[in-house]
């Protein structure tokens, strides 16, 4: 039996996805990038191999994604905007478009039903609408980044964040707090601030049935609810939302290696 | 590469990283002849050429901004911005006037700031070219402010012999420039080293770039190489240059620019003809230049000549560069998307500014643009 293995490098945790010949995923490993990015990558493929009951002898081929991706030894790199459309249209085949909150960046992806891209936009110039916004202001609030999506949808009374700006945004919060508003409406004024921001994003596309979420930003149940609110649509999530990069690459890798194009294009 | 390309190289990449000691080391060879600096971009090069002079182009640079922002908004291009920096900081110094063309809201401003604040430095002109170029008025009109910048940048009026020398002088240039780019078209060139040899056509004297460049195109290399990448069009550079790590990362991302318009408004312009009054046909040959932003014309819009060269580079898509705060750029951008979009021609739109910053972003976008095109 064959295993393909995808490695999706971010900026927070290192994701490992190892699929079939079939393409089925079989197993994952998600652990926190730090420091040492081969440390990170050799951590998640040996946990993704041990879940699954995977020899890693038996990976035929690795794709590495992700910012990081040009620091795996891989047998190629692809970009994660072309993983996470082909991850995401696996996972939920009715997939036009994906949003994929992450740490650094935010990208809205139109993709076609087979998994190709077809269209992208990536607010990448400030921490506005990213992973790195809500986890500044979770600080400034002084609850856990985990905790800030299950706490907004206690709210009852939004409180506004108007800012785009992470510094202001900051400020902002700090004198929300000093005024004696409640963190759970703090926290869900945070949501709003950052699903305005996104949605902006996704227009520039156009929003296109079914969407999808992907990123580590995807698991936070309070992002997802200001999401969908604001763009007027249910959104696509289960589990394996977060190794959907990794999944992606690791669908490329078995489809690069059956189809005999491992020397093309290397990147 | 041959040696005659290593030399041309070398030479122009001594010279657009300090333009004005080559200024000096000219003038130096040339005494009394003088440097005129130009803003992109477009300006009459034929009457600096034909009293002697030394047109020198200013692209600005990977400067940091601290006296502009004291004259100018933070919301204006960095072309002008930068460009800005270096003549407050007493870079331009030896340059004997500098000629802008107001085309666009931000060079209009900072012409007049530059001539009001930097007067005692070197003389600040204008030549105002006219928007629309297919109306005959514009010829008639443009013909006219051409004899009357001429003759302020040097000071009588030129003759007739010293016309024909300015004309014959910038006809080569742009035959060289082209040569150049039709040239590394069929070649695997690093396209940052194309920015540099094509700038340096505007900083050069005609003379000396295009025998360098005659030498190093005359390579004997008949056969086409195998193109590496990923085949695209770029359009946006005709005014504002990126970064040379910009351009690294298309090659890095798996692309090739297989067309652009770098320096059009430089190397675009028809070869003016040696016959009749030289201001008319001056203007004529502007008035049929190739489009670009800071023009307009009915016949001659800038789509038809962005699919002319995808189709004849066989192109696979196209990157749409724009510098921030470029009012020119932005307004064409719709209706060029609009164009592409209707005939589904793949497109990323990329908006830049001086300076490189983290690259890491910009070489994702391009590698998952050359994945989605590939
Ligand atoms: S880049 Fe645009 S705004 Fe700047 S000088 Fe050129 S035309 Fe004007």
């Amino acid at each position: 039996m064959h295993y393909y293995a995808g490695i999706d490098v971010g900026s927070l945790a290192t994701k490992c996805a190892i699929v079939d010949e079939s393409g089925n995923l079989v197993s994952q490993g998600i652990v926190a990038t730090g420091a040492r990015v081969v440390t990170a990558v050799e951590a998640a493929l040996k946990l993704a191999a041990d879940s699954g009951g995977v020899d890693l002898g038996s990976i035929g081929f690795r794709i590495a994604t992700g910012y990081g991706r040009k620091r795996v030894e891989a047998d190629h790199q692809v970009t994660e905007i072309t993983c996470h459309a082909m991850g995401a249209v696996r996972l939920f085949p009715g997939t036009r478009t994906i949003i994929d909150i992450g740490g650094q960046d935010t990208k809205v992806i139109r993709v076609s039903s087979n998994g190709e891209v077809e269209n992208f936009v990536m607010n990448d110039k400030c921490a506005a609408g990213t992973g790195r916004f809500l986890e500044v202001m979770a600080r400034a609030l002084e609850v856990d980044v985990e905790e800030l999506g299950p706490l907004a949808l206690t709210s009852e009374q939004p409180q506004k964040i108007s800012s785009f700006c992470t510094v202001f945004g900051e400020s902002e919060v700090v004198s929300h707090v000093a005024d004696g508003a409640a963190s759970a409406d703090i926290a869900r004024g945070i949501h709003e601030s950052v699903a305005h921001r996104v949605t902006g994003l996704v227009k520039r596309v156009g929003v296109m049935n079914e969407l999808t979420m992907s990123g580590g930003v995807a698991r936070n149940v309070g992002m997802r609810t200001a999401l969908s609110a604001a763009l007027s649509t249910s959104l696509n999530f289960n589990d394996n939302s977060q190794v959907m990069g990794a999944l992606g690459a690791a669908l490329i890798a078995r489809e690069k290696h059956q189809r005999g194009h491992d020397s093309e294009n290397p990147k | 590469m041959s040696n005659g390309y290593t030399t041309l190289l070398a030479r122009c990449e001594s010279v657009v990283a300090d333009p004005m000691a080559y200024v000096a080391e000219w003038k130096k060879a040339n005494p009394g002849g003088k440097a005129i600096g130009f803003l992109p971009t477009y300006v009459p090069l034929e009457p600096i050429y034909g009293a002697g002079g030394l047109p020198v182009g200013l692209w600005g640079g990977d400067v940091e901004i601290s006296i502009a922002d004291a004259y100018i908004q933070q919301f204006t291009c960095s072309l002008v911005r930068s460009v800005t920096e270096y003549a407050f900081t007493n870079a331009y110094d030896g340059l004997d006037a500098v000629l802008f063309p107001p085309v666009c809201d931000s060079l209009k401003l900072v012409g007049s700031i530059w001539s009001y604040n930097l007067a005692g430095k070197f003389v600040v002109e204008m030549a105002n070219l006219p928007e629309r170029v297919d109306s005959p008025a514009a010829v008639v009109y443009l013909a006219a402010e051409l004899r009357r910048v001429a003759e302020k940048l040097t000071g009588e009026p030129l003759r007739d012999e010293q016309f024909q020398a300015g004309i014959a002088a910038v006809n080569r240039l742009r035959q060289a420039m082209n040569g150049f780019c039709d040239w590394r078209r069929t070649r695997n060139v690093a396209m940052a080293e194309v920015a540099t040899i094509l700038r340096a056509g505007t900083i050069l004297h005609s003379d000396e770039y295009c025998s360098l460049v005659a030498e190093a195109i005359s390579d004997g290399q008949q056969t086409v190489e195998p193109l590496r990448g990923v085949p695209v069009v770029v359009s946006g550079l005709s005014c504002q240059l990126p970064h040379p790590g910009m351009l690294r990362c298309f090659d890095e991302a798996g692309l090739r620019i297989a067309d652009d318009d770098l320096f059009l408004g430089v190397r675009g312009s028809a070869p003016v003809s040696s016959t009749g009054n030289p201001y008319t046909s001056i203007a004529q040959a502007y008035c049929r230049s190739a489009p670009m932003a800071i023009r307009h014309a009915e016949d001659s819009q800038r789509h038809v000549r962005m699919l002319d060269q995808i189709a004849q580079s066989k192109a696979k898509g196209v990157v749409l560069m724009v510098p921030k705060f470029c009012e020119p750029e932005w307004f064409d951008l719709r209706y060029l998307r609009e164009e592409l979009q209707q005939r589904n021609i793949r497109h990323i739109v990329i908006d830049f500014e001086e300076g490189l910053g983290a690259t890491g972003s910009l070489q994702t976008r391009l590698s998952a643009f050359a994945e989605s095109i590939s």
